[in-house]
């Protein structure tokens, strides 16, 4: 005897990976129409977009722990270039901050 | 639907309330920023002449005072509505912005009815304080006016929907002279103006305060003529790059013309080394032949720089800056008592490191014992 269907059919195999890739980028837009949309100094802009980059990441990284190949590993690709540009823009606000003292006017 | 929802993993729930989050701030922000008021008003402040001063209260306050038993009685207790003061600090460092702009998430001001200032001019070395009235029937009539002739008048921001944006700025000036201004993107309207009484001044700071602690930027207050005037330069570049920087001090001190004399005895002038500066950072080099220059049709200078010669000095450049209000009252005396036609003599006698300035004509003699001068390169 076959086993009784279960309530729910069982979701085509990309369904979370497109969706959760679709929440990332437009959770990343909302962010960056939060931070940069409105008047912002550009004190503040400098220091957003290590946050912006750090925020991509880190969703990246979500969605690829909890998705399966073969969508991990490129989610892993993606949470790794983020990261990635995070770090650089990080290492650019300090060196600006220390360094270059456009800030503060 | 309810297959939907059944059918997310976990990271897609988080990533989902992330984006409930998300759009929930995004949907403040723009009813915050978009009210039903036309025009947006930021509260600024900033020493906009381009002269160091040094603020130990700037506030705007709010529309109107509640009464005394309503329920709205601890806003004012605690503080004015507006520009958050805490960040202020006595000793804001010279032409910077202070506690910057209003914060993305912070609520619309109100309309200011006063300023309350109190702050330290530090050419002159004089507190003013008190409270400008900011009418608002004035106010009221500058937007309107903008509102009627939008072609005019480019705003300092455009919102998303297109909505101008401006900027109350107070500019605080020697003499206790404060200006409140509507700031555009290119122009400015008055809004205010009145003359502070002077204070008691608490500036500079008793020994034990830290200075540099006090002070946001690099430098530590001005201790030299050169360190001021180098800091006076860096707030008029911090300002010429956002607006058109015009100082009020410029009508008052060139728009006045004396006629004058300018004489340096004492140690022989070396030649083609005298240079004057005036209230408004403007400096003129005047022919000087033996330390005379003739008769000069100017406005009153605020400083002079010059070298003198002599054997056995340490250093021979000089750099004497004159008190604005004490100069300007010694010629109106001069003018007063004076003939008729005969030219005042603004006299500086130097011996050794030691510079005496005065202004005279034949019946008086006016002292000006609050003149400094600097000595060494500036």
């Amino acid at each position: 005897m076959p086993p009784a269907p279960s309530a729910t059919p069982a979701p085509p195999p990309a369904f979370n990976a497109l969706l959760g890739a679709g929440l990332v980028l437009a959770n990343s837009l909302l962010l960056y129409w939060y931070l940069f949309y409105y008047e912002v100094s550009e004190n503040d802009k400098t220091f957003y977009v290590p946050v912006l980059a750090t925020a991509m990441a880190a969703q990246w990284a979500l969605l690829a722990a909890g998705s399966a190949q073969p969508w991990r590993k490129w989610f892993w690709v993606a949470a790794g270039l983020s990261g990635a540009a995070a770090g650089l823009a990080l290492v650019g606000y300090f060196w600006l901050l220390a360094f270059a003292r456009g800030f503060n006017h | 639907m309810n297959g939907f929802f059944r059918r997310l993993n976990w990271a897609n729930w988080v990533l989902l309330g992330l984006f409930v989050v998300l759009v929930t701030l995004a949907l403040h922000n723009y009813w915050a920023y978009a009210p039903g008021s036309r025009h947006r008003l930021r509260t600024y402040y900033d020493d906009a002449y381009g002269f160091p001063v040094y603020i130990n209260q700037l506030d705007f306050w709010p529309d109107e005072l509640p009464t005394a038993g309503s329920d709205d009685k601890e806003v004012v207790v605690l503080g004015p509505a507006g520009i958050d003061s805490s960040g202020v600090r006595a000793g804001t460092a010279i032409g910077t912005w202070g506690s910057g702009p209003v914060g993305i998430d912070s609520d619309l001001l109100p309309l200011p009815t006063a300023l309350a200032v109190n702050y330290t001019s530090v050419v002159e070395q004089r507190s003013y304080g008190g409270r400008v009235l900011l009418s608002r029937p004035r106010l009221d009539s500058v937007l309107a006016h903008l509102d009627a002739h939008p072609e005019q008048y480019q705003s300092m921001y455009a919102y998303p929907d297109n909505q101008p944006g401006f900027e109350l700025q107070a500019g605080l000036g020697p003499g206790g002279l404060v200006v409140v201004w509507l700031l555009g993107e290119q122009y400015r309207v008055e809004i205010a103006r009145a003359h502070l009484p002077a204070v008691p001044t608490t500036w500079p700071k008793a020994a034990g305060v830290r200075l540099s602690m006090a002070f946001t930027e690099p430098s530590p207050p001005a201790r030299t003529f050169a360190e001021l005037r180098r800091q006076v330069n860096r707030a008029e570049l911090a300002h010429l790059d956002s607006f058109p920087h015009i100082s009020p001090a410029l009508l008052d001190s060139l728009g006045q013309r004396y006629h004058y004399r300018l004489r340096v005895l004492g140690q022989p002038l070396l030649p083609a080394t005298l240079d004057a500066t005036f209230l408004n950072n403007e400096q003129e080099p005047l022919a000087a032949p033996g330390g005379d220059t003739g008769l000069l049709v100017r406005a009153v200078p605020d400083g002079l720089q010059y070298t003198v010669a002599g054997p056995a000095l340490r250093t021979h450049e000089r750099s004497t800056v004159f008190e604005p209000t004490e100069i300007r009252r010694a010629f109106a005396r001069v003018r007063a008592v004076c003939a008729p036609g005969e030219v005042p003599e603004l006299r500086l006698t130097t011996s050794g490191e030691d510079v005496r300035a005065e202004l005279r004509c034949r019946r008086l003699k006016v002292a000006l014992p609050q003149t400094i001068t600097y000595v060494g390169p500036d």
